[in-house]
């Protein structure tokens, strides 16, 4: 799909070195509009929505915060620990959005599969439904983070 | 021929196109010569209009406080501003009180230099410089955090206060095509003046962080400026308090050496907090310091010890530490740095304890 102008001028605030050394896309090579539909459709397929992942990641991250590193329990399926980091950054949909560099690592007692995110993933999922591009360090896949997130639940 | 003819349309009016918007970017962005009043006609700066107030006065040696390198994400280089800065931005709203914006308080990053200004500078910040250092070692103190030494040239010095920082400024790398710069707290004595030390822990993909501790090598010069900040010792009490956590013990390196070697009659007690052992160094230093110093105690905490750290210290969140090591506040000045999380919690005990804020001073990561 064609972009507009706007979101050329995001999808160029994402790559390396700009507002982190390795940016948002990875190796991706389809453009921004295409990565935020490609993953819309994937996150509704699985029966959720971008406002009610990003709601339980902050939920998680708060739950993690508390710890102050320290691995707290989060519910009956989840360890989570947070780790801060200098600094704050901007979000690349040049929003006014500054994140608190924060990591958040969540696994899951009983599978051991771990997941980590940012404090801008959040923000990003919730108000922009983006995930990062394949190949990113930060790239959430919105399949694998919906059964992980929600790991009673049946979506199909 | 048609086509070519249609090809050849297309390319000329592009092209035409083109021009116009060059030579509009030319005239309507070319704001010529400005002057920077400085402190009511103390020094007066011509600059060339376009850039930001920040970068315009950087250009004239006069170096403003940043830890963000100019994305209004710190807020560090606001400045009084008496005339010619147009407009208040958003990006700049969050970083200023009700008070400042009425006194005419700006971000400097964000202020664009397209007429004439007038502005106030605090005199000390005058005394801010740069110098083109050579580094002069690296240490791996943990799995993420270095400690790099910075010689200064031969012929200069730098005096600071213990507990302020410097900027930082590398050079592009690998994807990275800009120079940025970061704020890191000095770890060194302010005694040693032909050298400084910082402590720089790994950020993720971070710009500054990954060229300290990817690309730096020993021997490669290095440009910092400073010294900045106002988290320094004040020192009007009998006791000190001072916790940190990460590469937030750089400040607090820094006045424990300070009050030391000036034989301050101050006692210290130094809470440092960590999950695992792992993320601890300078242990050994610091229980060498405290064993020779009657007036410094030294109190390593782990919150989630391994067992294979074999951990025999204190346990528990940095804040349940001091909770139970610190009696009261009488006498006392506490010095906090780490991440915003450990500074609010540690806020609340010591508030508890019935600290006032104006003896608690504190630098947020």
């Amino acid at each position: 799909m064609k972009q507009d102008p706007d979101m050329v001028k995001i999808q160029n605030n994402m790559q390396p070195g700009s507002l982190s050394a390795e940016g948002f896309l990875g190796d991706d090579d389809r453009n921004l509009t295409d990565i935020i539909n490609e993953d819309d459709q994937i996150v509704k397929r699985h029966g959720s929505s971008h406002q009610e992942i990003a709601s339980r990641l902050r939920e998680m991250t708060g739950a993690a915060a508390a710890g102050l590193g320290r691995p707290v329990n989060f519910g009956d399926d989840f360890i989570v620990s947070s780790e801060d980091h200098r600094g704050r950054i901007p979000c690349p949909f040049r929003d006014r959005f500054y994140a608190d560099k924060r990591n958040t690592i969540a696994e899951n007692r009983r599978t051991g599969k771990r997941l980590l995110w940012t404090d801008l993933n959040i923000h990003m999922i919730e108000v922009h439904g983006f995930y990062e591009g394949r190949g990113s360090s930060f790239r959430l896949e919105p399949a694998e983070l919906v059964d992980f997130l929600f790991p009673e639940s049946r979506r199909f | 021929m048609e086509i070519l003819t249609t090809v050849l349309s297309v390319s000329l009016i592009s092209g035409g196109l083109a021009l116009i918007i060059v030579m509009s970017e030319h005239f309507l962005n070319n704001y010529g010569e400005c002057r920077l009043d400085i402190n009511k006609g103390e020094k007066q700066l011509t600059v060339n209009g376009g850039s930001s107030l920040l970068a315009s006065l950087s250009e004239h040696k006069i170096y403003l406080p940043s830890a963000c390198g100019g994305k209004a994400t710190c807020g560090l280089c606001k400045v009084q501003v008496l005339e010619g800065a147009g407009p208040i931005l958003p990006t700049e709203i969050p970083y200023l009180s009700k008070e400042e914006i009425e006194q005419g308080y700006r971000l400097s990053c964000q202020v664009k230099v397209k007429t004439n200004i007038a502005l106030l500078i605090p005199e000390e910040l005058f005394n801010i410089r740069a110098y083109q250092t050579t580094v002069d070692r690296i240490d791996k103190l943990t799995h993420d955090i270095k400690g790099i030494r910075l010689r200064l040239p031969d012929d200069e010095e730098m005096s600071f206060k213990a507990g302020q920082y410097v900027q930082l400024h590398t050079k592009p790398y690998g994807k990275v095509k800009d120079s940025v710069f970061r704020a890191y707290s000095i770890a060194s004595v302010p005694s040693e003046r032909k050298e400084v030390e910082l402590i720089i822990r790994l950020v993720p993909e971070g710009i500054c962080t990954t060229y300290v501790h990817e690309h730096l090598s020993e021997g490669d010069p290095v440009m910092i400026s400073g010294p900045y900040g106002d988290f320094y010792l004040r020192g009007n009490c009998s006791e000190l308090v001072m916790i940190a956590g990460g590469s937030g013990l750089a400040p607090i390196r820094s006045i424990i050496y300070d009050v030391l070697e000036k034989g301050l009659d101050l006692k210290m007690n130094f809470f440092f907090g960590a999950v695992t052992k792992k993320d601890l160094y300078y242990l050994d230093e610091f229980a060498g310091l405290a064993a020779r110093n009657g007036n410094f105690i030294f109190i390593p905490a782990l919150s989630a010890p391994r067992p294979e750290d074999e951990w025999e210290g204190e346990t528990g969140l940095i804040t349940e530490v001091v909770d139970r090591f610190v009696e009261n506040a009488d006498d006392k000045e506490a010095y906090l740095c780490g991440s915003p999380g450990m500074i609010n919690a540690c806020l609340n005990v010591l508030g508890n304890k019935g600290f006032d804020q104006d003896k608690i001073f504190y630098d947020k990561f």
